[in-house]
């Protein structure tokens, strides 16, 4: 076989039309001539580059956590898409108007001083009824909740707690649709079989007390307060479990369901009498240059030099919490011989608890501001989403706020950079009175096992001075 | 045990990393089959299925190759029984050696083909994209351009080894980069 041949029925091979005598032809020349078996790697190096560069490889389908952000995106899309604006109540409740209405409407809305919330109905309803007055909702309505908290009172019995933001729609008696929001239930026996869809799961009530949280890019949390619930996970290997009091679960991103700790004080039992406290303002910024926050870090504020009660850290390649508060920022990956991740490496759940004292008047501490810093080269490790708690000198603990901020969750795995947080408060004090203070971490989304690598966290204020401080 | 939020994202890493060489190597145990992507896909999954066996520090490309191999053995034994006429064992095995290639390498041969094609005129250009980007058959691009099926198959003769050559000559060219 000469060259020309043999160059011919290499291309026909990999064309898949070499066939009979000629492929036996070839198979034979390969065995026996070197040169031959090189013209033929060179032959696959070229069918394999247009090929690769031409249909490229799909990784998605073992990168998980990229399907999640691909939804999150069109769930975006979809709450965007949706219209509104039907009914906007401030204030109390319009009871009067309710109870003129024969027969009892499906489900009726009160709402806290101070909330403002939108009601729309679908636009046909059956049998030609017009579309219910007042706050009530029936089939196909659809509330949202722009701000505060609404109380959802089902004909069933079934009792719900909403904080907003939220937005859900009545599909049936026994079957609420919730786009987004943190909502609490308590289901009575005779309502036992009343569901709950959220973008990540479906639930089940068998006759309890839950909470659920589902927020835009978060994965959807269900705690169980008492009696059981069952949920279905709706994406990956679909997963069904059922949950015990005191049980709580997030939708993992493969179809699996995630422990995380039960958070009774996430949700509300009972409708505020009075507004909520006004919101804490968080200023929130990103980028895509990694360290690009390490010269903002602070080292005295009042957590540096404490030391925390922490529970649930990924501790691997040296990662500590303890690094959350020592003033230094840190370097990237493996620059630091023996201290390869300069940062705390958060799980779900993980806590860090600091007792900063009672202060020098005894009365405790103000908090007038807090900043967190993350920051990592890859793996969407950049984001961060917690919660800090704070504790009075000899009272309970109480949230004080809640970060979500994930910007960086839809760069691919490689793609570094950093975020900061801080947070204030118009009047100038967070939180006054206070000796301990707690931060949880969250789930980011985008990052593998929803962790950050956190790499600062300053609490600035002083001794409270004055006992009247809120 | 399940690896930790590092360990799975460097995993994840390699596994993108070494696309390029499995995709190759899968080529070169079954040259003019179809299903290439298929066994790739079918490699991908095990591959994350069997990660908590993989020990770190040890050779990735070599251990995702083997697993590879068996895939492709699989689909090749499936052909065989649907009467296809396959290269032999011994010999396929010999053939393919893509393993032992630096993904880099691999890299590096797609860009210096990337140069290359722009360097086609535009005719010659669009019959190497209709022929690697379409999945329709050589005869309706035949129909479309108004030539014959057999001259088509020439003019893709020629630019494949001109382009061979162009790529050789290319890849000379980034060994000798500083």
């Amino acid at each position: 076989m000469n060259h020309l041949e043999l160059e011919e029925h290499l291309q026909d091979l990999f064309d898949g039309r070499l066939e009979g005598q000629a492929f036996e032809d070839l198979q034979q020349v390969l065995r026996d001539d070197p040169e031959a078996r090189e013209a033929y790697r060179e032959q696959l190096h070229l069918q394999h580059a247009l090929e690769f560069r031409t249909k490229g490889v799909d990784l998605l389908n073992v990168v998980p956590m990229d399907l999640v952000v691909e939804r999150r995106q069109r769930r975006s899309m979809r709450n965007a898409a949706l219209a509104a604006v039907a009914v906007l109540a401030i204030g109390a409740i319009v009871m009067a108007l309710i109870a003129a209405r024969p027969p009892q409407p499906t489900l009726i809305v009160n709402t806290s001083p101070g909330t403002e919330i939108s009601i729309s109905h679908a636009p046909t309803r059956e049998g030609g009824k017009e579309a219910p007055e007042g706050l009530v909702l029936e089939p196909g309505s659809r509330l949202k909740v722009l701000n505060g908290t609404v109380e959802l009172e089902f004909a069933s019995g079934v009792r719900g707690i909403i904080r907003g933001p939220a937005d859900l729609t009545l599909q049936r008696e026994d079957l609420l649709d919730l786009a987004n929001g943190t909502v609490w239930f308590e289901v009575p026996a005779k309502a036992v079989g009343f569901k709950v869809n959220t973008p990540d799961l479906v639930l089940t009530d068998l006759g309890t007390e839950f909470g659920i949280i589902s927020e835009p890019n978060f994965l959807d949390e269900v705690h169980v307060f008492d009696g059981k619930v069952e949920v279905h996970n709706r994406y990956g290997v679909k997963k069904t479990e059922l949950l015990q009091a005191g049980q709580a679960r997030y939708a993992g991103p493969a179809g699996r369901w995630k422990e995380t700790p039960v958070r009774r004080d996430h949700f509300l039992d009972e409708l505020p009498t009075k507004e909520l406290e006004p919101a804490v303002v968080s200023s929130e910024d990103y980028t895509t240059t990694q360290l690009a926050y390490k010269d903002d870090v602070s080292g005295s504020d009042l957590l540096h030099g404490l030391t925390a009660v922490t529970t649930g850290w990924n501790l691997a390649n040296n990662a500590h919490p303890k690094e959350l508060t020592d003033g230094i920022h840190g370097a990237g990956f493996n620059q630091v011989s023996g201290d390869s991740v300069q940062g705390a490496w958060t799980t779900v759940g993980a806590i860090a608890e600091y007792h900063l004292g009672t202060g020098a008047k005894g009365l405790g501490y103000d908090i007038t501001s807090i900043q967190s810093i993350a920051d990592w080269n890859g793996a969407g490790f950049g984001n961060q989403a917690w919660t800090v708690e704070v504790k009075p000198v000899g009272g309970d603990y109480r949230i004080l706020h809640t970060v979500n901020h994930h910007p960086l969750s839809s760069q691919p795995l490689d793609g570094g950079g950093a975020t900061k947080v801080v947070l204030a408060d118009k009047n100038g004090t967070l939180a006054s009175g206070i000796e301990s203070i707690k931060f949880t971490a969250s789930h980011v989304a985008g990052s593998v096992d929803n962790a950050f690598i956190w790499r600062e966290l300053d609490v600035f204020g002083s001794p409270t001075t004055s006992a009247t401080a809120r | 045990m399940e690896l930790n939020a590092t360990q799975q994202a460097e995993f994840v890493s390699q596994i993108a990393r070494h696309q390029s060489a499995l995709h190759a190597y899968i080529i070169s145990l079954m040259p003019g089959v179809d299903g290439v992507d298929d066994v790739l896909q079918e490699t991908n999954l095990v591959l994350w299925e069997k990660r908590r066996t993989f020990e770190p520090g040890s050779n990735f490309r070599a251990w995702a190759c083997a697993i590879a191999r068996f895939r492709v053995m699989g689909h090749r034994r499936k052909l065989a029984r649907l009467g296809f006429q396959l290269l032999d064992d011994d010999l396929a095995e010999q053939l393919a050696t893509e393993c032992e290639a630096e993904p880099e390498e691999l890299t590096d041969r797609i860009r210096a083909l990337e140069h290359c094609l722009g360097r086609l005129p535009e005719k010659e250009r669009a019959l190497i994209d209709f022929r690697y980007f379409s999945n329709s058959q050589l005869e309706e691009y035949a129909v479309k351009c108004g030539r014959p099926v057999e001259s088509l198959r020439v003019s893709l003769f020629r630019i494949r080894t001109a382009l061979k050559k162009c790529i050789t000559g290319e890849l000379t060219l980034y060994r000798n980069r500083p």
